[in-house]
C-alpha cells in the first residue's frame, strides 16, 4: 500500500526541504521506491540537494500542471544521491518545480488548477509504482499546500523554537485535523543544543495535542552540509541520522 | 627596609630569593596557567576544567583545603566544590558528593547589610583578594561565620587566601578560596605567600572565564527546559475559520473524506 506524506512548514527557513530529501534518501535505503515533488512553485530549492543539474530539466511540475505533458515525464531518477546503496532496489524520482523565472511569474500571476495536482499525485504513485510520494510543501497556508494535506496518509510539520512558528503550526494543525489527515507529528529544527528530547516531546504534545516525532539541533555538521547534500548519507551514523530514522519510522 | 641598609651579602641574598621567587612564577605560568589557558578552549567539560583549576590552586600554595563558591541568583554564594585533606572532604564537582552546606548569603535577608562575617562574602563582596594569616585574629575583621564553621566541623580555619572570580564585565560571579596553607617540610599551617597571589589571581581569571561559558549553557538549558509554547488561541480561531470557512475549503473536505472513505 503506498503512501503520501507532506512535509510542511508555516515559514521558510524551517530546514523543510533538508529534512524531507533525508526522510526520502532514508526511505530509499531501506529498498523503497521513492517520489517527491517539489510542489514549492514560487521557490523550487530540494533538487539542490541532490546536486541535481538544472539544465538537465525538460520537464517539470509546471509543464505537467499547464497541460503541456503527463506526470510522469516530469520525474528524474536522482538515484546518484544513493551512492551505490541502491543496492536494496530503492530509487528516488524527483519532480522538480520550474526555476525559471518566466514560469514562476506565471504561476504567481495564473494560478493553476490545483485539483490536477491531485490526479498528477495518483498518477505518479501509479506509474512509478511508489511505495512513498514525498510532497515538499510551500510554506504557509494556500490552496495546493492544503490539498496536499487533504490527500496525504501523514503530514509532518517542521517547525523551530520561536512564537510565530509556534502560532502557525497550530493553525495547521487545526486545518490538518478537519481535513481528517490520519497522521500529524511535529518535528522541531534548529534547535540549539543542548535540550531534553523528552521535555520538549511533553511541552509540545501538551500545545497541539500531536506527537512530537524528534528534536534536531542547529548542527554545524548540518549547516556545512545544508545545501550541498543530503546528511544522512555523509553521517550514517550521525545524532542527527538517528533521529531522522526515527522520525521516518514514526510516518511509516 | 631598602636595599641601602642591607650588607652586600644580604643584598645578593635578597636578590637569589627573589630570582627563585620568579622562576616559580614562570614556571607556573608556563606549566600551570597558559595550558589551563589552552584547556579552557578546547575543553566541553567546564565543570572537570573548575575543579582542575581549583585543585591546582590549592597544590601551588600546599594549602589543605580549598572551596569554590558559585554566585548564585538569590545574592548567595553556593559552594559549588569543596575539598579538604584534613578533615577529608571531597564534595561536589568529580566526587559526585552533593553539598548540603547552606549558601552564604553576601547581604543580611532582614536588614539588606553587607555580610562581612566570611572571608569568602567579604572577598565577593569587595571584589579584592583578601590573604589573612589568621581570621581568628585578622584586624578589622568579624569572621564569625567561619569560626561557627569551625566550631560544626572541628577545624581550625587559620591562613586564607581568597580570590574573587569576576567576569569581563568585572562582576563577581564566585569565589577561589584556598585555606591553611602548609610548610611542606615541617607540615605546619603557615600564611599564604604574598608572591602566590597574582599566579592564583591568573588562575581564577581562566576560573571566571570557564565558570561564564558553564553558566550560559546553563542558562540555555533552563530556557529550553522551559520552552514556553505561547499561541494566541483568538488569532489561531480567527485565522482558521477564515480558510475553513471558504468554499475552497469545504469543498476540499468533502472530497477528501470521499476519497478516504473509498480507500
Amino acid at each position: 500500500m503506498s503512501k503520501i506524506i507532506s512535509i510542511h512548514s508555516f515559514r521558510g527557513g524551517t530546514g523543510k526541504s533538508n529534512v524531507t530529501a533525508n526522510l526520502a534518501v532514508l526511505a530509499a535505503l531501506s529498498g523503497q521506491r521513492v517520489g517527491i515533488v517539489d510542489t514549492d512553485v514560487q521557490s523550487p530549492g530540494i533538487h539542490v540537494l541532490f546536486g541535481f543539474d538544472e539544465d538537465k530539466v525538460q520537464r517539470c511540475l509546471n509543464d505537467y500542471l499547464w497541460g503541456r505533458c503527463p506526470i510522469e515525464e516530469t520525474a528524474y531518477d536522482v538515484g546518484d544521491a544513493l551512492a551505490g546503496a541502491a543496492a536494496a532496489g530503492g530509487r528516488i524520482f524527483l519532480i522538480p518545480s520550474s526555476l525559471q523565472a518566466g514560469e514562476i511569474a506565471r504561476v504567481l500571476r495564473e494560478g493553476y488548477d490545483v485539483s490536477r495536482l491531485n490526479d498528477g499525485f495518483r498518477e505518479l504513485v501509479e506509474k512509478l509504482e511508489l511505495d512513498t510520494l514525498f510532497i515538499d510543501t510551500h510554506p504557509g497556508v494556500n490552496e495546493e499546500t492544503l490539498l496536499s494535506i487533504a490527500i496525504s496518509d501523514a503530514l509532518l510539520i517542521v517547525l523551530r523554537a520561536d512564537n510565530q512558528d509556534f502560532q502557525g503550526t497550530a493553525v495547521t494543525v487545526d486545518l490538518a485535523r478537519r481535513l481528517e489527515t490520519p497522521k500529524i507529528l511535529l518535528l522541531l529544527n534548529k534547535v540549539l543544543p543542548p535540550f531534553d528530547e523528552a521535555e520538549l516531546g511533553r511541552t509540545l504534545q501538551k500545545s497541539y495535542g500531536v506527537p512530537m516525532a524528534g528534536v534536531l539541533p542547529l548542527s554545524e555538521d548540518l549547516v556545512r552540509l545544508a545545501s550541498s547534500g543530503v546528511f544522512c548519507m555523509h553521517h550514517p551514523d550521525h545524532e542527527v541520522t538517528r533521529t531522522l530514522r526515527r522520525v521516518s519510522q514514526a510516518l511509516a | 627596609m631598602t636595599g641601602a641598609d642591607l650588607s652586600p651579602a644580604e643584598q645578593v641574598e635578597r636578590l637569589q630569593r627573589r630570582i627563585v621567587e620568579l622562576e616559580r612564577h614562570f614556571n607556573a605560568l608556563v606549566h600551570v596557567v597558559i595550558p589551563m589557558g589552552v584547556g579552557l578552549l578546547h575543553s566541553n567539560g567546564k565543570e572537570q576544567l573548575l575543579e582542575a583549576i581549583l585543585l591546582e590552586a590549592k597544590d601551588l600554595c600546599h594549602a589543605d583545603g580549598g572551596t569554590l563558591y558559585l554566585r548564585n541568583d538569590d545574592d548567595q554564594l553556593e559552594f559549588a566544590i569543596v575539598r579538604n585533606r584534613s578533615l577529608g572532604l571531597a564534595l561536589g564537582g568529580s566526587s559526585g558528593a552533593p553539598i548540603d552546606f547552606a549558601p552564604l548569603p553576601l547581604h543580611d535577608p532582614a536588614t539588606g547589610a553587607p555580610n562581612q562575617r566570611n572571608v569568602a562574602t567579604h572577598a565577593a563582596l569587595t571584589g579584592l583578594t583578601v590573604n589573612i594569616a589568621d581570621a581568628y585574629a585578622a584586624e578589622g575583621f568579624e569572621f564569625s561565620g567561619t569560626i561557627a564553621f569551625d566550631r560544626r566541623s572541628g577545624y581550625r580555619s587559620t591562613s586564607f587566601l581568597t580570590v574573587p572570580l569576576r567576569n569581563n564585565e568585572s562582576r563577581v560571579i564566585g569565589v577561589l578560596q584556598l585555606i591553611n596553607a602548609t610548610d611542606p617540610e615541617s607540615g605546619r599551617v603557615v600564611p599564604f605567600d604574598a608572591a602566590v597571589e597574582p599566579i592564583v589571581e591568573s588562575l581564577s581569571t581562566l576560573a571566571a572565564a570557564a565558570l561564564e561559558v558553564y553558566i550560559r549553557e546553563e542558562k540555555l538549558r533552563r530556557q529550553i527546559r522551559e520552552l514556553h509554547v505561547r499561541i494566541d488561541q483568538d488569532k489561531r480561531e480567527r485565522q482558521v475559520a477564515e480558510i475553513t470557512e471558504s468554499d475552497y475549503f469545504q469543498d476540499l473536505q468533502r472530497r477528501a473524506r470521499d476519497l478516504r472513505r473509498r480507500e
